[in-house]
C-alpha cells in the first residue's frame, strides 16, 4: 500500500509536466493580445512593443514556458499583469475561500445524498423513494443561479435569516490568518465569527452542493439496490441481522465504491471554482478570480488558475483511488 | 401424533404477486423434521424446494411474498412471528447455508469480522471470547490456519473453504435445525465430499437436524434418512431414503432416479424427463407433471391427485398408485 501511493505520486510528474505544457500551449494559442488588454486600444505601437518585451511577450514559445517552469518549481506562479502582484501570495485566500465552500457544500451532498439514497432503496417503490427521486431529479435539472437567488430571496430577504452574500460579516471583518476562516476563528477563540462565518456559508454551501447531492442520491440507491440483492445480504440476513446492520454495515460498504467515484469527480469539479454560485454570493474565490483574470487576458494567472485545477482532480483522483482500496479489499495494488 | 418433532411444516403456501397474478411458488407442502435427522428435499430447478427453505427462516420478501399455512418450531408457529422474534431463531436456532460460497460471504468484511458478528447477534461474549470460539469453530471444521484465516477476506479461500467457513458460521451457535441449500453444487466433486463427511459428523457430534436441499440423488442416499420430492410447487413423493430409491411410486422420481448415472450400467445414453418444469404462471390444471408424464391418462390432465399413502411414510402424489394405496387400506 505504501509502495504503491509512493509510485502513484512519482507518477503525478509526467502527468504535471504534460499538463503544464497543454495548458501552456491553449493560452498562447488563444487570439488576443494582453500588452494591448492592458494598455488599452489606443496605446502607440512603441509602448505595446515595450510591454510586450517586459512581459517576454516576444522571446520564442520554448523559452517562455523554459522561464515559466523554471519559475514554477521554485513555487513562483508568475506575476499578475493586471495587478504586478506574485500570483502564489494572491490566490492564496481566494483557494481558501473556495476550499472552505467546497467542504460544506461536499459535507451537505454526502450526508444528504448518501442518506437519501440508502433509505430510497431501502424503502424502495414508497413514497419516500418518490419524493427522494423526484427531488434528486429536480436537484440536477435545476440551474444553480435559479436556487441562489430563491435562496437569498427567502432566506437573506424574506425571512432574512441568513446573510445573502460575502465569507464574512463587513462591520465585523474577521483577522485572517491562515485564509481559511473556520480555522482562524476557532485558534483565536472567535466564536461569534465562527457563527457568523458558518451562517455566510449555509445559503452556497446548499446551492453549490445540490447539483452533487442529486447525482450522489441517484448513484447511491442504485448500488445499494443492486448490493441488497447480493446473496452476501442473504447470509447476513439469515445470521439473524437486523435490517438497520444489514443496510448501513453489510450493504454499504460494499456499494460505496462508485458513490465514491462521483463524490470525487464532484469535489474536483467544485474546487476548480464555480464561477457561477461564486458570482451570486459575491464569494471571493478561484472561480472568480479566474473569471475576472479571463476577462482581461491575465496569460500568467490563467495558467497558474488551470495549471491548479488539474493538479487538483489529479491528486482527487489518487486519493479516491487509494481510498477503494482501503474499502475493499479485493482492489489491492501490486 | 405423540411423536416429536423439532420442525413441522403444515399446508405451506408461499405466493408471489406478480403482473400475471399470484404465482403458487409453494403449494400445500406439508412435512415433518425429527431430531437428528436429516430429510432431504430434492427437485429441479422451479419445484420450489428453494422457496420452502426460505419460507421456514422467514426470509421470502413481502412483499411480492406470501406466506400461508404454518410452520411450528417448538410448538410455535413461526410464520406469524414478529420480526423481532425471527432474528432470535435465525442463526441461533436454524441456521442456513447457502449453494454459493463464492458470493454467500460478504466480501468486504474479515472472515473474524463476520463469525464474530455472528456469535456475538446471539450470545453475550465478548469480541474476545467471541473471537476465540470462532477460531475454535473454523478448527472444528478442519480450516488451516485458523488464527491467520479469521483476519483474511473471502476472496483469499477456495470455493471449499468458504463453504466451511459457512458452515462454522452456522454451527458456532449450535442450532436445532440446519438447513443447506444445495451446500454442495458448486463445488468439486472430491470437496463435495468433504463438505458432506464434515456435515455428518457434526450432525452426530451436536445432534442437529438437518433440512438438506438438493437436486442430487447421489448426495441424497449419502446423507439422508427420508427424502421430500418436489415437483412443481408440490410435495409429490416422500418416504424413507430405501423406499424411495428401491421402489419409487411416481413417474417423476422414476425418472429422476433413471437419469442418475450408476457404475453397474453402461448405457450410451442417460435417460432424459423430456421437456421442463412448467412456469409458475402457467401450471397446469391437473397433476403439475401430467405433461412431461409417459403414463398421463385423461383424469392425470384434468384432477389434481392427493398424496396417497402406500406404505406407512411412503407417500406418492399420482393417480396411478390410487390403487395401490386403496389396496393397502383394504390389507390393514
Amino acid at each position: 500500500m505504501f509502495a504503491y501511493t509512493v509510485r502513484r505520486l512519482i507518477m503525478l510528474i509526467p502527468v504535471l509536466i504534460g499538463m503544464s505544457i497543454l495548458v501552456f500551449s491553449i493560452i498562447h494559442l488563444i487570439p488576443g493580445d494582453p500588452a494591448k488588454t492592458l494598455l488599452g486600444e489606443k496605446a502607440s505601437p512603441e509602448v505595446l512593443e515595450k510591454m510586450r518585451e517586459d512581459l517576454g511577450l516576444n522571446d520564442p514559445l520554448l523559452v517562455q514556458y523554459k522561464n515559466y517552469m523554471v519559475n514554477l518549481l521554485q513555487g513562483d506562479l508568475g506575476t499578475s499583469i493586471k495587478t504586478k502582484r506574485s500570483i502564489s501570495e494572491e490566490i492564496k485566500p481566494y483557494l481558501a475561500a473556495t476550499v472552505e465552500l467546497t467542504f460544506f457544500a461536499m459535507l451537505f451532498a454526502v450526508i444528504v445524498g448518501v442518506n437519501a439514497g440508502i433509505i430510497a432503496a431501502w424503502k424502495q417503490n414508497s413514497w419516500f423513494d418518490y419524493i427522494a427521486m423526484l427531488i434528486a431529479l429536480i436537484g440536477v435539472s435545476m440551474p444553480v443561479f435559479w436556487l441562489g437567488l430563491m435562496e437569498q430571496y427567502i432566506f437573506a430577504q424574506k425571512l432574512q435569516w441568513l446573510p445573502s452574500i460575502g465569507r464574512d460579516s463587513i462591520l465585523n471583518p474577521i483577522n485572517s490568518i491562515t485564509n481559511f476562516y473556520i480555522i482562524d476563528t476557532v485558534i483565536q477563540g472567535d466564536f461569534d465569527g465562527l457563527k457568523q462565518i458558518l451562517k455566510h456559508l449555509i445559503l452556497p454551501s446548499i446551492a453549490l452542493g445540490t447539483i452533487p447531492m442529486a447525482i450522489i442520491a441517484r448513484m447511491t440507491r442504485s448500488s445499494m439496490l443492486e448490493v441488497m440483492k447480493a446473496d452476501y445480504i442473504r447470509t447476513a440476513r439469515a445470521k439473524g441481522v437486523a435490517q438497520f446492520f444489514l443496510v448501513y454495515k453489510h450493504a454499504l460498504k460494499n456499494a460505496f465504491i462508485p458513490v465514491l467515484t462521483v463524490v470525487g469527480l464532484q469535489t474536483g469539479l467544485l474546487l476548480g471554482g464555480a464561477v457561477l454560485t461564486e458570482t451570486i454570493f459575491a464569494w471571493p474565490g478561484v472561480g472568480k478570480y479566474l473569471y475576472d483574470a479571463i476577462s482581461v487576458r491575465d496569460y500568467p494567472v490563467i495558467q497558474s488558475g488551470i495549471l491548479m485545477i488539474a493538479t487538483i482532480f489529479v491528486i482527487i483522483n489518487l486519493i479516491v483511488d487509494l481510498l477503494y482500496s482501503a474499502i475493499d479489499p479485493r482492489i489491492r495494488y501490486q | 401424533m405423540a411423536e416429536n418433532f423439532v420442525l413441522e411444516v403444515k399446508n405451506l403456501k408461499t405466493y408471489f404477486h406478480s403482473d400475471n397474478g399470484l404465482l403458487p411458488a409453494v403449494d400445500d407442502v406439508s412435512f415433518q423434521l425429527k431430531p437428528g435427522e436429516t430429510l432431504g428435499i430434492v427437485g429441479e430447478s422451479g419445484s420450489g424446494k428453494s422457496v420452502t427453505s426460505l419460507s421456514i427462516m422467514g426470509l421470502i420478501p413481502k412483499p411480492p411474498g406470501e406466506v400461508r399455512g404454518s410452520i411450528i418450531y417448538k410448538g410455535q408457529d413461526i410464520v406469524q412471528a414478529s420480526e423481532k422474534k425471527l432474528r432470535e431463531i435465525r442463526g441461533n436456532e436454524i441456521a442456513m447455508i447457502f449453494q454459493e460460497p463464492m458470493t454467500s460471504l460478504n466480501p468486504v468484511f474479515t472472515i473474524g469480522n463476520q463469525m464474530i458478528e455472528a456469535i456475538r447477534l446471539h450470545t453475550s461474549l465478548s469480541k474476545k471470547e467471541a473471537h476465540h470460539k470462532g477460531i475454535e469453530m473454523l478448527k472444528l471444521v478442519g480450516i488451516p490456519r485458523a488464527e491467520e484465516i479469521m483476519g483474511e477476506y473471502p476472496h483469499q479461500l477456495s470455493g471449499g473453504m468458504r463453504q466451511r467457513v459457512m458452515i462454522a458460521m452456522a454451527m458456532s451457535l449450535n442450532p436445532s435445525i440446519l438447513i443447506a441449500d444445495e451446500p454442495t453444487t458448486a463445488l468439486d466433486v472430491t470437496i463435495q465430499a468433504q463438505i458432506l463427511d464434515l456435515m455428518r459428523n457434526l450432525k452426530k457430534d451436536y445432534n442437529t437436524s438437518i433440512l438438506l436441499i438438493t437436486h442430487d440423488l447421489g448426495v441424497v442416499a449419502e446423507m439422508c434418512q427420508r427424502v421430500v420430492v418436489m415437483y412443481g410447487g408440490k410435495v409429490v413423493e416422500e418416504g424413507d431414503v430405501r423406499t424411495i430409491f428401491k421402489e419409487p411410486k411416481h413417474p417423476y422420481t422414476i425418472g429422476l432416479i433413471k437419469s442418475t448415472p450408476k457404475i453397474k450400467e453402461n448405457l450410451e445414453r442417460l435417460y432424459s424427463i423430456p421437456g421442463n418444469v412448467p412456469s409458475l404462471n402457467n401450471m397446469p390444471k391437473g397433476c403439475t407433471f401430467a405433461p412431461r408424464c409417459e403414463q398421463a391418462t385423461e383424469i392425470c390432465r384434468n384432477q389434481v391427485p392427493p398424496l396417497f399413502s402406500i406404505t406407512g411414510e411412503h407417500k406418492s402424489r399420482c393417480w396411478l398408485n390410487e390403487k395401490d394405496a386403496l389396496d393397502n387400506r383394504e390389507g390393514a
